[in-house]
Order: structure tokens, then C-alpha cells, then sequence
């Protein structure tokens, strides 16, 4: 995946929360960003998904310019897969149905063949036996995988994972960990927002250092984790990293 | 003993036998509280010139309960539309829906029939009093129901709309596969109780001699001046109405549980 940002604006009642993201073209099958929170990593995560919209900028993914109209971005978001940090699974629906809802009502897939792809999925996962439960029933680490099914199943373009497991316990999330890097391991393109910086680590391709709405450092993990030269940056690794 | 009476702390629920034994009783002491009342009031029952008369709270019944289901169905369908107006983002369309919630709601349903039979029905050369009937209850139910329905959707998570936008729905396959499949859940216990207050308002279409169950009820007992023995019965005939809609409504409730 190649991914360019330039001048990216966005403010919520006045106070900007992205203040000029600028990003020469960087091609990376897993991109992470990192920084403290309020920083505009989820922002920018969600302006990549398509669901939000910036004041000001412009985002490429391979070359190809995001517009951000209404059609355009209703597009778009049909061909990424979006992970959030509170799984959003929908509760009245059994995971399958969980899973076959934007196959058959969005990519008019047929219902016999969306099964097939949810079980295998499922069975890939180790969630075959979930199948049938609705959402109440499964563990939080069971729900997000759930999500993360239902985010890979439309055979999204790339996956944006935002905090994905920052609502579950150290267990589960060593779980959905797992997930994630089983999915890099299949070559899939990612973009992930994640407080876990010595997973973020070992995971990424390329990673983007953001605090004030600004991409103040960015590279490979080694130069962003262990040499970065921006005082800031530096600071936030010293202290997050001392507890790894 | 205790297992006879009280409530079991297991999720089980009781058993056939304890629930029919605890409701038992409880309408044995209902019915004596009753039966004491009348013996001290002394009061003579005659139920032979009611039974005279049989075929017309037969008749009367048939009507209420046809009267009922058409408006059941007219302010189902005008409570929708109008929490949906009520949601719409073009302020006149919001506005006029909210005018007639209020409107509705802040004055007695005795005087809407009136005002919508003798005016604007007849304005509008809609003879059929029956029909205006309908009309008349559809439009006064529908705002409360509007405002049940509205609740419900508004009872949906932010970040259920946000999923569904993720995936890809527009919003109409988000109103049909995510939002009112989770809202109706929210709706049904008021809903219920709206379509309750419904049929039992019907009766108020007397006014404008609607021949449904009330008036019927009201003749007989100015036929035979057997007060109790003309309404005892219409009490029974609008329960035999509601009560099958609680229960039915009440197991609907039960299909659409799921832990949240």
C-alpha cells in the first residue's frame, strides 16, 4: 500500500485536532501510528476510512485521491475494512449474521456463498463453534476477532485498525495480537493505531510518531522507537517503553 | 412451603403448577373482594332483558374490534412516518411533525373527533363516519406511537450507526438492518400499552354514533335501565380484546431478547 497525505486539516468545534498531516508518498504493507492520546491519531484513522471529513488536504492511497463527497466516500468505505476499538459488532445478529450482513446487503454476494466465506473465516480463527452466538454471548477477545472477520471478509483493499485492543485485557488482547499478526503474516495492508509499542514494534513496516495533530517523527520502527531525533518523540518512547 | 409462593432466585422461573396456583388464589381473593361488595350493597341482578338483547353487543363488539385493528395498522403506519419527519434534517418537515405531536397530545381526543368529523371530514366530503373513525384514531394514536417509535431509534448507539457506515449500508439498510431490528425491542413494552389505550378509546367514537361496542352497550342500557348488567359485559368484551394483545406482545418481547 502506498499512502500520501498532504496538508490535512480537520478541527472540531475550533480546536484542531489534525494541523497540517503531511506525509510523502511512503509505500508499507503495515503502517502504525503511535503517540500520546489527543494526539489525532483516531482522527486520522477515521479521515482514512472514510468517515470523516477533513476542512483542509488531501489523501492518496496508491496514487489514487480520496474524494470527499458523499458517493466517492460511501465507495471507499466499501473497500476497506474498519476495525474499531469497541468491536461495534451489531448485537441483535448472531456473528454469522454479523458477518454476512455486508456481504450479501453491500458486495451482493449470495447468502449460500457469504456462509461459506464467514466459516471458513470462522474456521480459520478458531470461531467456528461462536458461529451462532450473538455477540452478549462471546468474550470481548471473541468479539473483536468477530470484527476483524467481518472487516476481512469483503477482501477490503486494506484494514485500518484503530486502538483494537484497548478495550480488552491483557488475555484477550494477547489474542486479538495474535490475529493481527497472523493477517501480516498473510501480506495483508494495514494501518493500525495502537498503544502497544512493543507489538507496534515488531509488526510494522513503517511508523508514524503524531502528537498536536502533527506527524512530528516518522520511519522504520527502529529509527522512530531507538534513535528518533525529535525531542518529543524521544520523550514518549523514554517513558512508554521504560515498562516494556 | 416456600417454594409455593416465593420467587426462586434460579433464572428458571416457577413452575406450571406454582404459577397457576399463585394466580388462582389471587383471583379467588379478587373475586370475594367483589363478592362481598355487592352482597352489601344488596344488589339485584336481571340478566334476562339482557340476553334479549345479545346480538347487539355481539354486533358492537365486531365493530370495535374491526375499528380497532384498522386503526391499530393506520397509527402504526402514521407513528412511523412521523418519528421519521420528526428525524428529518429539513426543519419544515421536523416542525410540522412536531407541531402535530403536540397539538395531538395536548388536547382531549373527545374534542379532535368533533372538530375532525363535523370540519374537516365533512370539508373534505368523507361521509363514511366509519372511515373518519379510523382516520380520527390513527391520527390521534400515531403521535403518541411517533414519539415511542422515535425513542426507540434514538435509543440506538452512536456507534451502531458508525458500524453500519463502516460497512458500507446507506442509510435506508441501516434504518431496515440495524436500526429498527434494534428499536423494536426498545418499542414493544410502550407499544403495547399504546395499542391497549387504543381499543379502549375507541369507545369515545360514540359521540358521533359510531355503532361500535360502548354505544351498543349504552342503548341496551337505556332499553332495560340494567346499568351494571349492560356494562359488566362490555368490560369483559374489551378484555377479551387486550388481553390477547399483552400476551401476544408479551411473547413477541421474548423472540426479540438478546443479551446486550
Amino acid at each position: 500500500m502506498q499512502l500520501e497525505i498532504s496538508q490535512l486539516h480537520k478541527q472540531y468545534n475550533g480546536t484542531p485536532v489534525l494541523d497540517g498531516i503531511e506525509l510523502s508518498p511512503v509505500t508499507a504493507r503495515c503502517v502504525v501510528l503511535v503517540g500520546p492520546s489527543g494526539g489525532g491519531k483516531t482522527t486520522l484513522l477515521r479521515i482514512l476510512a472514510g468517515l470523516e471529513r477533513p476542512e483542509k488536504g488531501s489523501v492518496r492511497f496508491n496514487g489514487e485521491l480520496l474524494v470527499f463527497e458523499k458517493a466517492p466516500l460511501h465507495c471507499h468505505r466499501k473497500r476497506v475494512g474498519t476495525v474499531f476499538q469497541s468491536f461495534n459488532l451489531f448485537p441483535h445478529l448472531s456473528a454469522l449474521q454479523n458477518i454476512t450482513l455486508p456481504l450479501t446487503r453491500v458486495h451482493g454476494v449470495a447468502e449460500g456463498a457469504a456462509r461459506e466465506t464467514a466459516m471458513s473465516l470462522f474456521e480459520r480463527f478458531q470461531l467456528a463453534d461462536h458461529a451462532a452466538k450473538h455477540p452478549g454471548q462471546l468474550s470481548g477477545g471473541q468479539r473483536q476477532r468477530v470484527a476483524i472477520v467481518r472487516a476481512i471478509a469483503i477482501k477490503p483493499r486494506f484494514l485500518l485498525f484503530d486502538e483494537p485492543t484497548s478495550a480488552l485485557d491483557p488475555e484477550m488482547t494477547a489474542e486479538v495480537l495474535e490475529m493481527i499478526g497472523d493477517l501480516r503474516e498473510e501480506g495483508r495492508d494495514f494501518l493500525l493505531v495502537t498503544h502497544h509499542l512493543a507489538f507496534a514494534r515488531s509488526l510494522a513496516d513503517y511508523v508514524l510518531f503524531l502528537s498536536d495533530g502533527k506527524i512530528l517523527e516518522q520511519g522504520p520502527p527502529q529509527k522512530v522507537f531507538e534513535r528518533s531525533e525529535h525531542p518529543a518523540c524521544r520523550r514518549f518512547m523514554d517513558r512508554v517503553l521504560r515498562f516494556v | 412451603m416456600a417454594r409455593w409462593f416465593l420467587l426462586a432466585d434460579d433464572a428458571e422461573g416457577p413452575s406450571h403448577a406454582v404459577r397457576f396456583f399463585n394466580l388462582a388464589i389471587a383471583c379467588i381473593v379478587l373475586s370475594a373482594l367483589f363478592y362481598v361488595a355487592f352482597r352489601r350493597v344488596a344488589y339485584h341482578w336481571s340478566w334476562e332483558p339482557i340476553w334479549g338483547y345479545r346480538q347487539k353487543f355481539i354486533t358492537g363488539w365486531l365493530i370495535t374490534l374491526g375499528l380497532s385493528v384498522a386503526a391499530l395498522a393506520g397509527s402504526a403506519v402514521v407513528g412511523l412516518v412521523t418519528a421519521l419527519m420528526r428525524r428529518s434534517r429539513v426543519l419544515i418537515i421536523n416542525y410540522a411533525a412536531a407541531l402535530y405531536v403536540e397539538l395531538i397530545r395536548g388536547t382531549p381526543l373527545l374534542v379532535q373527533i368533533l372538530l375532525f368529523f363535523y370540519v374537516i371530514a365533512n370539508a373534505a366530503r368523507l361521509e363514511n363516519r366509519y372511515v373518519a373513525g379510523v382516520v380520527i384514531l390513527s391520527l390521534f394514536a400515531g403521535a403518541y406511537i411517533s414519539e415511542i417509535i422515535r425513542a426507540g431509534i434514538e435509543s440506538i448507539a452512536d456507534s451502531q450507526l458508525e458500524s453500519a457506515r463502516a460497512i458500507g449500508l446507506t442509510p435506508i439498510q441501516t434504518y431496515r438492518y440495524v436500526v429498527f431490528p434494534q428499536a423494536i425491542r426498545q418499542t414493544l413494552p410502550p407499544l403495547a400499552g399504546q395499542f391497549v389505550s387504543l381499543i379502549k378509546d375507541s369507545s369515545l367514537l360514540s359521540i358521533i354514533s359510531i355503532s361500535e361496542f360502548t354505544l351498543n352497550a349504552q342503548e341496551v342500557n337505556a332499553f332495560t335501565y340494567s346499568t351494571l348488567e349492560s356494562y359488566v359485559p362490555l368490560a369483559l368484551g374489551y378484555l377479551a380484546l387486550t388481553l390477547p394483545l399483552s400476551l401476544w406482545t408479551r411473547q413477541l418481547e421474548r423472540r426479540f431478547l438478546y443479551a446486550t
